[in-house]
């Protein structure tokens, strides 16, 4: 085996198969090679040192806090009205809307894109004004300790 | 409308799968954050996210890929997302020290990463590694997965995954050479 092959095989090798039955050529080059002898040492030490890396263990408050981890809880937005205005204006702004666009009116098609554009306004107006429960997201927390 | 003791019992069920992949995935997770960040504060506040993250998205996991998988991309993602926030990572270039440095054949290498100091030397390196390469280390050797389940994972290539592999490793090696020979 040339040193170029070794070195081009050799970690793919080891990934593989791992390095105690690494075919014996391999082992044979290191051993007859003044260059890829150190580099193979030194490899297979890696290699063996990276397999054998210590475990850590997480801290037991770590596993607790996580076993603590409650259902999400949901939590509404914030509302920018108060209801009064809010109610109020979801009331007037549809009732105000067919003289807005008889007002707008030249044309069947203007009024029909006017009519459109307007709903869709006010379909809007009505989702901001309101803000459905829906809008809200959930919130997670950690479980409160039962006694 | 849903009936409320049906609810309390998907709510006890959803509390309980959770707690099971709570027991089998912490310790993992934490090991992998540790190797990735390089310290105990960072890995528990990465596992703590990482299992935020699962908690929240348990429900709508759709069997796309394994759990497992699942599970291991978010840990990933997530270490990967602290690591880039920190900043504060010194990656071994490859310019670093190109030649073979072992000077001392006389001493064993194996023996020398046996050495207590030696292992906490190299877990410490792995996370200056650049991103996919400490990420595949990670997997490859903590995890003892395989190219395809790391492909998975990363959503790389196979050969992308080896390429990652092999260079982190070299690079360990390069670098722990050159250590030794300075002590």
């Amino acid at each position: 085996m040339k040193c170029e092959e070794f070195r081009s095989r050799v970690q793919d090798e080891l990934d593989r198969i791992g390095d105690e039955i690494l075919p014996a050529e391999f082992r044979e080059h290191a051993d007859t090679c003044a260059q890829c002898g150190p580099f193979f040492e030194s490899l297979i030490a890696v290699h063996r040192a990276l397999r054998h890396l210590p475990r850590v263990s997480p801290p037991a408050e770590l596993i607790t806090a996580l076993s603590k981890l409650d259902k999400p809880v949901y939590v509404p937005m914030k509302l920018s009205w108060s209801p009064d205005i809010r109610l109020a204006a979801a009331m007037v702004a549809p009732a105000l809307l067919p003289y807005i666009a008889q007002a707008l009116s030249f044309t069947l098609l203007q009024q029909i894109l006017e009519m459109s554009i307007l709903s869709l306004g006010m379909a809007l107006f009505g989702i901001a004004a309101l803000k459905p429960s829906f809008l809200g997201g959930p919130e997670y927390r950690v479980a409160p300790e039962k006694t | 409308m849903q009936d409320p003791q049906q609810s309390a019992m998907d709510e006890t069920l959803s509390k309980r799968e959770f707690n099971v992949l709570v027991g089998q995935y912490s310790e993992r997770v934490y090991n992998h954050a540790y190797r990735m960040l390089g310290n105990r504060e960072d890995a528990e506040e990465a596992t703590m996210d990482v299992f935020l993250k699962i908690h929240k998205g348990l429900s709508d996991f759709r069997g796309d890929a394994k759990l497992s998988t699942w599970i291991w991309r978010i840990t990933v993602n997530v270490c990967l997302s602290r690591r880039s926030k920190r900043k504060a990572e010194t990656v071994l270039t490859d310019s670093e020290n190109p030649e073979e440095t072992i000077v001392d054949p006389s001493m064993n290498p194996e023996e020398h990463l046996l050495k207590e100091e030696s292992r906490e030397q190299l877990a410490r390196l792995i996370a200056e590694l650049p991103e996919q390469e400490a990420s595949a280390i990670a997997l490859f050797y903590l995890e003892g997965m395989n190219y395809g389940e790391i492909t998975a994972i990363l959503s790389i290539p196979a050969g992308t995954v080896a390429t990652a592999l092999h260079r982190g490793r070299e690079k360990l090696r390069r670098k722990l050479c050159v250590e030794r020979t300075k002590t």
